[in-house]
């Protein structure tokens, strides 16, 4: 929950912008879009949990 | 306090490495940091409201004014989250309806206090 979240996602980050660079060079554009998409979906798939108990916590705390 | 400035820190450093190469995964880091910090607020939030209401226990207080107050906290604590978010991912216009809406809504919990103190007053005043 800590810190490794943060750079899981510098880490996939990097990864997609490498990867998108290879493809890109290497002719294939929509390969290129589709890998960061898929990062930005693994980044959702993280991060969306988080977000959603965050809200449950304020709900929770400030009877809202 | 140094987690959440290690923390703070480093994600905004990291954050401002990805900036060049790929501007959307800095918003995402500026998001996750932003909920790891809250975590570690929610602890001390938890102190803030258990002291607050052993303090309306003291005094008779009516309890609808301590809510209200709680959630005063909690609106404007949401707001001002979701719209720094949007600020940092550039959309601040998006930020100002979320502003314009958490303003008008603490308003509207405001509202039944000031009727409650025109009632008082006017009771005084015949």
């Amino acid at each position: 929950m800590d810190i490794d979240l943060i750079f899981r996602i510098a880490a996939v980050g990097i990864l997609v912008s490498v990867v998108s660079q290879v493809l890109k060079h290497s002719g294939r554009e929509e390969l290129a879009f589709l890998t960061s998409l898929a990062g930005l979906v693994l980044v959702l798939f993280w991060v969306v949990p988080f977000i959603s108990e965050l809200f449950d916590a304020i709900k929770k705390m400030f009877s809202l | 306090m140094l987690k959440v400035a290690a923390i703070g820190l480093a994600s905004a450093l990291v954050a401002m490495q990805l900036k060049q190469v790929k501007t959307e995964y800095s918003n995402y880091i500026a998001l996750a940091a932003g909920i790891i910090i809250f975590s570690f607020t929610l602890s001390k939030l938890d102190v803030i409201t258990e002291t607050i209401n052993q303090i309306q226990s003291y005094i008779s207080i009516d309890s609808v004014y301590m809510k209200t107050l709680v959630k005063m906290i909690g609106i404007t604590y949401l707001s001002e989250f979701s719209c720094n978010i949007c600020r940092d991912a550039g959309y601040s216009s998006i930020a100002g309806q979320i502003e314009i809406f958490a303003k008008l809504s603490i308003m509207g919990l405001s509202l039944p206090i000031i009727l409650a103190l025109l009632d008082t007053i006017t009771q005084f005043l015949s």
